[in-house]
């Protein structure tokens, strides 16, 4: 277990490693697609505190990613606040917002009604802010919102990458609180963790709450990046792609739906400059992929994972073999 | 003459919600019979809608095009059921996964097959024009929609409550392990549930498509439409889909006469509405 540890930090800091060299040394249009990519893993990765370590599927969770978003552009632009009050006060009021709603969406038991509320309601405000001149309509708003010392896009990127990082590191010292315990517990045996005493609503709403507040962090540095916010972001379709990114990495390792954030995100974003049949293409990916890796990519029982396994150990083996000779 | 302004919408607003009604009782079958989740039950309603516009078109009749759609969609859902084997009764997600992935395919075919302008098929002449009621003037093409929607949905009820195979569907519905063990030969009634459900979804498509035309890119708001109604309804709860569905289009074609901007976030609001008074849906009656 420890070594697989060890494998796992190694990976994660080769990872971070590149991200930078990457976002930093390879041009504007890198830079971008990479701050992209970290934003996605961000969100990604709040999204599976429900589908991985909750089991509860959320097809629309993208409605907080818009919303942190538009409620910066809005505290800037319509209310003339600045950046440093605007984003905590979007943060605050959303996860006010989240625990609402997420009240609303737990009140049955059943995890598939939960499944298409959360659907239906992401629909809800798509549509509303859809409609809705103040914010823009379809075009969403744009506002130079970020201060002179991101208007590099290289400097945000180092910015995007910190807080993605430092949510990183949150995120993953939670999963080892005895709260994720309780929740990994309410995932397998719901009945049990009724009888050991836990109140699961309560449990489920906490879990909620946490992953919109991460979901809402990363819709802020979106629209940091960006300078606006966009109707895409709290589309629907922008939320399926969040959970395929969770379901394509696997739920069960920490870094899982980071993994599945890249591969969705460059798929997404680099077919259709080649191709018109890029949805095909996603769409055959997707299905292979629940037929063959049902676990995700990084499943701890899967076939990668015994592939980096093997590699890992035949590494080890050489170079304990080369000590010997030494 | 004030009364029929109300009538009328009245008469489409059930017709409406009568077209969702087939869609979505078809995949509700499919929840409570397998809990699958279809998201592509909205592709399926755009391609019921696309196949009867080739065939409508070539032939010249709009019930043929119906027909044709019909069955094109009957055939898939049991292309759907055979891919959708190895991993039914898994993991919820990957069925939903599998026909995201489908949703997902099907809509660049739409794209590439149809265009992305939007297309109608002309309403036969013997159905075009109004039919006079009373006082009121009602168009053929809602009563007609009015008319085969509830006949079918009046043979899906007669085939779930009166056959064997419906009983199968019943049974397969309260214990799916209990029907296997006794040697009844599920697969071919999942295949059946599949089939039906989504050529359900298929022929409401076909329905829709003189009134809304078609367009490639509908096959998320037509899954968005069907939402609200199965929530409201109860998942899994098969009866309780018609109450919901014709309430809810009632309700929508009376909020687009107040409120004519807001109309369509109505269904939503109101399933949370429900799901905050009765969370187990509006019309489940209560376990005995």
């Amino acid at each position: 277990m420890k070594k697989l540890n060890l494998t796992a930090t190694v990976l994660t800091v080769a990872a971070v490693g590149l991200c930078l060299v990457l976002g930093v040394f390879c041009g504007i249009n890198t830079t971008l697609l990479m701050s992209r990519i970290v934003i996605m893993a961000l969100f990604a990765l709040s999204l599976n505190i429900q589908t991985g370590y909750a089991g509860l599927g959320n097809l629309g969770h993208a409605l907080y990613f818009g919303l942190g978003s538009y409620g910066v552009l809005i505290f800037v632009s319509k209310f003339g606040q600045p950046l440093y009050l605007a984003i905590p006060a979007t943060i605050l009021i959303l996860t006010l917002v989240s625990a609402a709603v997420g009240f609303l969406m737990l009140q049955s038991d059943d995890k598939m009604s939960f499944l298409f509320l959360s659907f239906g309601v992401c629909l809800l405000v798509y549509t509303a802010f859809a409609k809705w001149a103040w914010v823009g309509n379809k075009t969403g708003l744009t506002f130079n919102v970020r201060p002179q010392a991101l208007n590099d896009p290289r400097n945000c990127f180092m910015l995007i990458l910190l807080v993605t990082a430092v949510c990183a590191a949150l995120m993953y010292l939670l999963t080892k609180t005895p709260f994720t315990a309780a929740l990994k517990g309410s995932r397998e045996n719901e009945t049990r963790m009724v009888f050991l005493g836990v109140n699961i609503k309560r449990l489920r709403l906490v879990a909620y709450v946490i992953s919109s507040f991460f979901g809402v962090i990363a819709g802020v540095l979106y629209a940091i990046m960006n300078n606006g916010a966009y109707i895409t972001s709290i589309d629907t379709s922008m939320a399926l792609e969040a959970m395929m990114m969770c379901l394509i990495g696997g739920g069960a390792t920490f870094l899982g739906p980071v993994l599945g954030a890249v591969i969705v995100t460059l798929v997404r974003n680099f077919l259709p400059t080649v191709t018109n049949l890029d949805s095909v293409i996603f769409g055959v990916m997707v299905i292979l992929c629940c037929y063959f890796l049902p676990d995700g990519i990084t499943a701890p029982n899967g076939r990668p994972a015994a592939l980096v396994r093997r590699v890992a150990g035949r590494l080890r083996k050489s170079g304990s073999d080369s000590e010997k000779v030494r | 003459m004030n009364l029929s302004t109300y009538v009328v919408p009245l008469i489409t607003g059930v017709a409406s919600g009568l077209i969702l009604y087939l869609s979505a009782a078809g995949m509700n079958l499919m929840i409570s019979g397998l809990g699958v989740i279809n998201f592509g039950q909205g592709a399926f309603f755009v391609l019921g809608a696309g196949v009867c516009l080739i065939v409508g078109k070539a032939t010249g009749s709009l019930l043929q095009g119906m027909a044709a759609g019909t069955l094109v969609t009957f055939f898939l859902g049991g292309l759907l059921e055979l891919s959708l084997r190895p991993v039914v009764g898994k993991k919820m997600e990957l069925t939903l996964m599998i026909t995201m992935g489908i949703a997902y395919i099907l809509d660049d075919i739409f794209e590439i097959v149809w265009g992305s302008s939007v297309q109608t098929l002309a309403i036969p002449v013997w159905l075009r024009g109004l039919v006079t009621v009373g006082s009121f003037q009602i168009p053929k093409y809602y009563l007609f929609i009015i008319g085969a929607a509830l006949l079918i949905g009046l043979a899906f009820w007669i085939v779930f409550e009166k056959t064997r195979l419906g009983m199968r569907f019943r049974a397969i519905i309260s214990n799916r392990d209990m029907v296997e063990a006794l040697g009844v030969n599920v697969h071919l009634s999942y295949m059946m549930m599949f089939m039906i459900g989504i050529a359900l979804s298929g022929f409401a498509g076909a329905l829709n498509l003189p009134i809304s035309g078609f367009t490639a890119t509908g096959a998320m708001g037509a899954f968005g439409a069907i939402v609200p109604i199965l929530v409201i309804g109860g998942l899994g709860n098969i009866q309780g889909t018609l109450p919901s569905a014709v309430f809810i289009g009632v309700l929508s074609a009376v909020a687009a006469l107040f409120l004519p901007k807001l109309y369509n976030l109505v269904p939503t609001v109101v399933m949370v509405l429900v799901i905050m008074i009765k969370p187990q849906g509006l019309f489940t009656r209560k376990e005995r």
